[in-house]
Parts: structure tokens; sequence; C-alpha cells
């Protein structure tokens, strides 16, 4: 249902005109996620944008919507794939103008910043006043994804192995509800403490409105911890004969959280993803000398503290050479013009014969996913011609997109290829246009089956998760946002796959 | 559509924004270098104002989901074409192509101008002066050589040819009296176009007016193919990215050489033919994009462009030289190019703003440029910041200094 003229121009005078856009060009580029061409919207578009500045302005928002019905999707940047327009539009709350860093305390080591803050502008901040400090960031991340984003995102980061995802990094957060109510929680970091609030100490987990990408509330204002710039940096390359003998000592390495930041091993292909560019060729690691796999250990911390890990370090390894590991310290790589790796060294050709080659087997890093990610990204109008195909062929709207899903430690790529569920068609006809889009998928060259990154198909319809928790979720959902108004294509399929299922 | 020849360019884009931010080379061990690259995102703050947004833009049109209207006639011409979001994809995540979001928005500008809704009407405006007196200002074609100093006599017939351009000719003619004078002190034989020297069409290009702006590239060409010059010398950044990608672009290599004053004057203080007197200060210098950026990019890329004025200034003695921040392939933009001096001036202003304080924070007296339509931006910048940095052009600079 198209919002009325009276509705769009309250939301104008919430936000201001300038903040303000209900013009098709301006809707559809914030239906336009990251590998937006996959997410690039066929059918719904979004009826305006707001971008509010203030978590008052959003209560004000959230209020309009609850009384005019109207569909709300927060917004940081669009690196996550949960905000798509549904087929009652909506409005975009782009929480982009949020971004503000409120303070920093070093002593408590805490920095309060509102949900638009780009990790880019963090970064920026942090080092021009208070550089013996960091913030914590999400890993491999774009510089212009936001905080707020990152956080509700569950994504992981520098320092993940000692503190946990960005998630429990959250001291506390404000944010405002779907009634309309604008809730703080946590301690002392925040204006009011949680214990002053009367309602709200009943949810002691901010992780509940936290990773909810919208669907309970939307997140104004966060606490985040963050960490002394260690006095010591380091890193450690070691070598192996073969991926399977990475496994066992890296296991052992974040079991024991020795990394500072991370510690990641793969084969050279692994490696490569992290590299951009084309300038230099890639060294051939055969002709070079390296061994067959790799890992990497970043130490940091205080002079002993680092002493103290390398000690228990070696005993790791020397327990696992004991096994028959082919563990061995080795020297930091080097390109044949003396430089140490450095990014831009990776030929495409390389990493694609590699490719075919099917080397690419495990994926125990999430540059992995990068790398896997803009091999697909590279090849869209492939998949974009392909999705057209299919389309047209079987009659469903198709499209993919990549997730990366954090099993334990372990990451594994997922290429989903969804169809729109209220669509009642064939079941067999989908399956048919999965195998073709698998097919499709191969002939790029990107392997496909158990043991590849890539795993198809996968339909959204079939909800990974327990009947019992997605009622209970649904239950929650409905408790608290009665007129489904927070971000309602999120949780769309999961309704329909409740439909009819023994709880 | 030109659009749709260029569909598969579009569609290349991911999205992935990582072209928000300038990634400088030792960005690895520096994450806190990180500045955000886009002047008109920057100055605009909605996504649909960077190049993502933009290419979503030109992907809604080509799925014709969106109709072309004046609306995305201001998201497209809102960009001053500095190319750094082309420079940041293609170096620093590219896979070894970019995607070339300058040469998509052009393309984009000449689909809107053929349409019949673009440009924007101040574009239009020096257009049609263009048609009239073969400049963008509005001047009298017969008034272009009036800045001509009385000190200076080019020659009939030279082999160098100087090419002056529109602003140097009748807004910031210092650059184009300093020029003469350098050459002249350095003995270089040169000679002038005039009267057939009319504008280059860097201002057409870069808003869509192609048509018009062919003609200009084609008298142009014939000007100084019947002049008998072997070699063309520019002292705008803009005449010199017009002359060296635009016109090689439809017309193929060209006849004569083509040459920046900066790249001459360098050969020639390497030559000894300049002696310079003492220059008691701090400057630093702002890359135009089309000096830079605009002729950096291709494969593989020639860092050389960014040498020659550095160069010219690290010659002259008792200059101290210091860099900004964000310099050479990652330089922030003036924001006047595009077209968007004319029809977006607050946003030209407030980006050349942000350079000048930049330019500030080196702790430079004055700030050198080699392009006159930079400096009449940065100048105006200046006025209205109340900056007390000083502004040059680089052979304004050079023409103080010979002993």
């Amino acid at each position: 249902m198209p919002l009325t003229e009276k509705a769009l121009m309250e939301l104008e005078s919430i936000v201001g005109s300038e903040n303000f856009s209900a013009d098709k060009p301006t809707c559809l580029t914030y239906c336009s996620l990251m590998h937006g061409v996959s997410y690039f919207p066929a059918k719904y578009i979004f009826d305006a944008v707001v971008r509010p500045a203030s978590t008052e302005e959003v209560q004000k928002i959230v209020l309009l919507a609850n009384r005019e019905k109207i569909p709300l999707y927060p917004r940081g940047l669009g690196y996550s794939q949960m905000h798509f327009p549904g087929p009652d539009g909506g409005v975009c709350v782009d929480l982009g103008r949020m971004n503000r860093i409120i303070s920093v305390d070093e002593d408590s080591r805490f920095v309060v910043m509102e949900a638009g803050v780009t990790v880019g502008q963090l970064l920026e901040y942090f080092a021009k006043h208070h550089p013996r400090f960091e913030p914590i960031i999400p890993n491999s991340a774009p510089l212009a994804s936001t905080m707020g984003g990152f956080q509700v995102g569950r994504t992981g980061g520098p320092y993940q192995i000692r503190a946990g995802t960005g998630v429990d990094s959250i001291l506390s957060f404000e944010g405002v509800l779907p009634n309309g109510e604008i809730v703080q929680t946590g301690a002392a970091s925040m204006n009011q403490p949680w214990f002053l609030k009367g309602d709200w100490q009943a949810v002691t987990d901010p992780r509940f409105m936290l990773a909810a990408l919208g669907t309970m509330g939307i997140i104004t204002k966060f606490s985040s911890r963050m960490f002394p710039k260690p006095q010591v940096r380091e890193e450690r390359w070691y070598g192996f004969d073969s991926m399977e003998d990475v496994v066992d000592p890296l296991t052992q390495w974040m079991y024991h959280q020795f990394g500072l930041e991370s510690c990641y091993g793969g084969n050279w292909v692994g490696l490569a993803s992290g590299f951009h560019g084309l300038r230099h060729p890639f060294p051939d690691p055969k002709k070079a000398g390296w061994p067959n796999a790799w890992a990497v250990l970043l130490y940091g911390g205080h002079p002993e503290e680092v002493a103290l890990k390398k000690r228990l370090v070696e005993d790791i390894n020397k327990k696992s050479q004991k096994k028959g590991n082919s563990i061995r310290p080795m020297r930091s790589p080097m390109t044949p013009y003396g430089d140490r790796l450095t990014e831009r060294e990776m030929p495409w050709t390389e990493v694609q014969r590699w490719v075919h080659q099917g080397n690419l087997r495990y994926v125990p890093t999430n540059t992995q996913i990068w790398f896997i990610s803009y091999v697909m990204a590279r090849n869209i109008p492939a998949f974009l011609h392909a999705e057209d195909e299919i389309t047209e062929k079987y009659g469903f709207y198709t499209n993919f997109h990549f997730r990366a899903y954090d099993w334990g430690r372990m990451y594994q790529l997922k290429l989903t290829l969804t169809y729109d569920i209220s669509e009642d068609k064939d079941v067999d006809m989908l399956r048919e246009a999965l195998r073709e889009f698998a097919l499709r998928v191969k002939n790029l060259g990107v392997p496909v089956g158990p043991q590849s990154p890539v795993v198809i198909p996968y339909l959204i319809a079939e909800f990974p998760s327990f009947a019992k928790q997605v009622k209970l979720y649904l239950q929650l959902k409905d408790m608290m946002d009665p007129n489904n108004i927070m971000n309602p294509q999120a949780v769309a399929p999961m309704r329909e796959a409740m439909k009819g299922a023994k709880v | 559509m030109k659009l749709e020849e260029r569909r598969k360019d579009v569609f290349y884009c991911a999205n992935c924004k990582w072209c928000y931010y300038r990634f400088p080379e030792d960005s690895v061990k520096h994450w806190d270098l990180m500045k955000v690259s886009c002047p008109s995102g920057k100055y605009y703050g909605w996504e649909t104002h960077y190049a993502p947004g933009r290419l979503t833009v030109a992907k809604g049109v080509l799925k014709k989901f969106i109709k072309p209207d004046k609306k995305v006639v201001d998201i497209i011409f809102q960009c001053p074409v500095c190319a750094n979001c082309r420079v940041i994809c293609g170096n620093e995540y590219g896979w070894g192509k970019e995607v070339v979001f300058n040469d998509i928005l052009e393309d984009f500008r000449a689909d809107l101008v053929d349409l019949g809704i673009g440009p924007a009407p101040e574009q239009k405006k020096f257009g049609e002066s263009v048609r009239k007196s073969y400049n963008p200002y509005w001047e009298p074609h017969e008034d272009r050589m009036k800045w001509m100093p009385s000190s200076v006599k080019p020659s009939k017939k030279a082999k160098i040819a100087y090419f002056v351009g529109c602003t140097s000719s009748y807004r910031m003619k210092e650059t184009a009296q300093a020029t003469v004078k350098v050459l002249d002190a350095a003995g270089v034989d040169f000679m002038m176009l005039d009267p057939e020297e009319w504008c280059c069409g860097s201002p057409l290009f870069r808003t869509g007016q192609r048509e018009l702006a062919k003609e200009m590239m084609k008298h142009n060409v014939d000007a100084v193919k019947a002049s008998g010059a072997k070699s063309v010398i520019f002292s705008c950044a803009g005449c010199y990215r017009t002359f060296k990608v635009d016109y090689q672009d439809y017309l193929g290599p060209l006849p004569f050489k083509l040459m920046h004053t900066t790249d001459l004057v360098a050969q020639l203080l390497k030559k000894k033919k300049l002696k310079l007197k003492k220059f008691p200060g701090t400057v630093t210098y702002h890359d135009p994009c089309h000096m830079g950026r605009h002729l950096y990019i291709g494969n593989p890329p020639d860092p050389s462009v960014f040498e020659p004025p550095r160069q010219v200034l690290k010659a002259i003695p008792g200059l101290k030289f210091r860099e900004m921040e964000r310099t050479k392939e990652m330089a922030w933009c003036c924001g006047a190019g595009g077209g968007t001096k004319s029809a977006y001036n607050d946003f030209a202003i407030s980006t050349a703003i942000e350079r000048i304080k930049e330019a500030e924070e080196t702790g430079a007296k004055a700030l050198i440029s080699s392009c006159p339509f930079c400096r009449r931006n940065l100048i105006e910048a200046i006025e209205k910041s109340g900056s007390k940095i000083k502004m040059y052009d680089i052979m304004e600079l050079l023409a103080n200094v010979i002993a």
C-alpha cells in the first residue's frame, strides 16, 4: 500500500526536506545492497528514504509508522542482506547521518558512538585523538560500513579471539522499540543507568536487540569496548606439507587465544585472496620454494606477554610435530621483487587457474570468503544473465547472494538462490531451476560440491533453525511489534515456513 | 543509448563501496590514514551521490525501473568527475579491472543531453556561449589575446604552439602571462594559435554536450595542423587532458606532440636553460585531477605524471616543499570540475575549502597548482573561508623567481 501524501509530508517535517526523499532514483539506490546486482530490485522499491539525525527523530518516525502501518527498514550502508523492501513498500531509515562519536573514556576503555559512525571515520578519529587505543572494528569489512551494522550483524573483528565478535564488545546501547519507546541498557556508559529504566531490566542481554537487524527495534547509539594499542606486534609464519596439517595447530592456537587479532592459515589461493590488483605477477609458490600450506600467527601485547605466548606456541608446535605434523617455521613470504608480500600482487589468471584445478577446498578464513565473494561479484554480469534467463524460463523471481556462516570458528560460504515464497510455484520446477543455476555457477569455474566453499542449492524457504526457536522468536516479535512495522521482510520467510510446521 | 553500450561496465560494480574511502599505499600498517574519497558523496550525504549509487541509478534506467528525469539529471551532474572512485576501484580492489566510473558517468550525461533533459541549465548556458564566441564565459572572441604582455613577442611561426585555454585567457590571465614570460626567459621559440584557438571543449565533454565539443575538437586540431607546429604546450590541465585523452579517443593519435608546461619547464631546468632566484618560503602542491588521475588511469598506470610539477618546485632554491595528506592519485579534488562550478557552486566551494584546510595543515604559506580552473575555485574558497594562504599557478611562482 503506497504511503499517503499526509504521511509523506509528516515524515518530511520530522527530518527536514533536505533529509527526506521520495523520488524513485534515490529510493532505488537504497534498495541496492552490497553485491547489489544480485539483490537488484525487480519488484519492490522503498516509498521514501529518511535520514534522521537523533534518537528522538527516529522515535517520531517509529510512532508515525505505527500509526500509519508503514514498514520501516533501518539501514547503515547496506552491507547486510536483510532490509529489502517487500510488496508493501515502506520507508528506509538511513542512519548514516547519526554519525557522532560522542565520548571516549580512556580510563574505563570504552567509546560511545551513534549507529551511523563508519569504520573509516572511527579509525581516523582514534588516530587523531586517541592514538594509544584501538576501537573494535569489523575484520575485512569495507571502511564505509557502519559500526551499528557491525554490531547488529554479529560480525567478527580484530581481537575477536580475545574479546569475541563485535556484539560481545557492546557494553550498552540506546534504541527505539517498535512501539516508539526509547530504551537504554547497560551501565554508566550511557546517560542513564539501566536500573533507572523500570521496564527494561527484564531484558538483561543486549544481544536480544543486537543482531536483530532492525526486526526488534532500531539501535541508535551504543558504547563499545576499546583496547590499548599493543606495545609489540609480531607475526610468525609456519609452513606445512598439506592443508590437513594446518588444522590441528591452528585450532589449538585459536583455542588458547594466542593470536592478537587473528591466527589463520590456508593454501596460497587463500593468502592471495587478500591481495588486490594485478600490478605485479604473484610468484609461483612452487618455484618460490614455498610449502604447500601456511599459517600465520599475529602476536601482540607487552613484550613479556608476547615472549610467553611464543614459548607456549612452540610447545604446541613441538607436540604437533611429534604426532607427525609437518609444521615448521618459515620466513615471511618474499616476492621476486624483494619486498615482503604486500597487497596488489595476485594475478587474476593465477587465481582462476587454481580455482579450476580444484585447489580451493578448505575455507578456514574469512579472507577466503571475501575472495569467493569477489569471484562471484566480478562475474556478476554472467550471474545476472543467468538470473534473468532462469527467471524467464521457470517463471520464478530468482536472485542470489552470499552468506558467511560462523560454524564454531570455521566459515562456509553459501550461495543462496531465493525465490518469492508468496508465489505458490511447483517445487519440482524450482529444484530444476536450482540445478540449472548450479550448473551455470560451475561453468564459471567455481567448484561446487560437499568440499567446496560454495554450497548450492539452498532455499531461503527452508529456514535452517529449529521450529520451536522460530516460533518463540515470532511470538516475541508479535508481542513487541504488533503492527509488524520493523523490517517485516526479514521475518516474512519465517512466517511462511512456519505455516503448518509441527512444533 | 551510450549507457546501453556500457551495460557490462555498469553491472560490473558490485556495490562494495570500497571507493568511499581512500586507501593509501601503506594502508596495511596505517589504517588511520583513511579519508573519505568522494567530494560529492561527502557534500550531499546521500548514498545516491557516491559512485555506486550513481551506477545503481544507471542500472535502474537500463532495467527500465526508472525513467530519466530532472532528479536523475541532478544526481548525475552533481559530480566533479574527479575519478578518485575509479582509481581506488582499479588500483586497490579491482582484480585488474576497475569500474570505469567517470567514463560511464560521461556517457550517461551525454544520453541525458540527447534526451533533452540535461545538462543543468547553467551548463547549457556555457554551451551556448561556446557556440557563440568559442569560450564558455560569454566573452568576445577577439579579446582572447588581450592578456599578452607587451614585453613578450611570440613568433609568427614556430615548432611549439602555446594553447592558452579559455580560463587563462579571460579569468586567470596571470597564468598565461607568467607562462609566456617563463618561455621567453628560457629562450623557447613559440607561437600562438590565435585567432584560431577555440575552447578545447573540456567543459562540454565533461557535461555530455559532445556534438559541440567535437566541433571545437575538429577546429582546434585543424588549426594546429595548419600552423605547422610540431608540439603544443598547455598551461591548463583541463585543455591538456582533453587533447591527450578525449581528442585521441575520437581521432586516434594526433600528428603533433602534447606537453604540459610543467613537463617542458622540468626539461628546461634540467638543461639549465632557466636561472632561478631564491624563494624563501614553504609551499604545497595541489594535483589537478586532469593533470593526475585522469592521465594516470590506464594499464599500466604511469605514476610519472605526478613528477614534473614537483621537480619544478624542488628546483627552486630555498623553497621548502611539503606534501598534503592526500596527494597524487589520491588527491582531494578542488571541486570545480565536471561542470559543477557553474551549476553547483556551493558544492564546488565547500570541496575547495576542505582542500584549503588540508593545505594549511602542512604549514605552507602558499598553495600551488598547475590548472587555472582549480586555481580560480581555490582562490574563491580562500576568500570565502578567510584563509591567509596564498594561491599561485606554478608558472606564476616560477615567473617571480626567474633571475
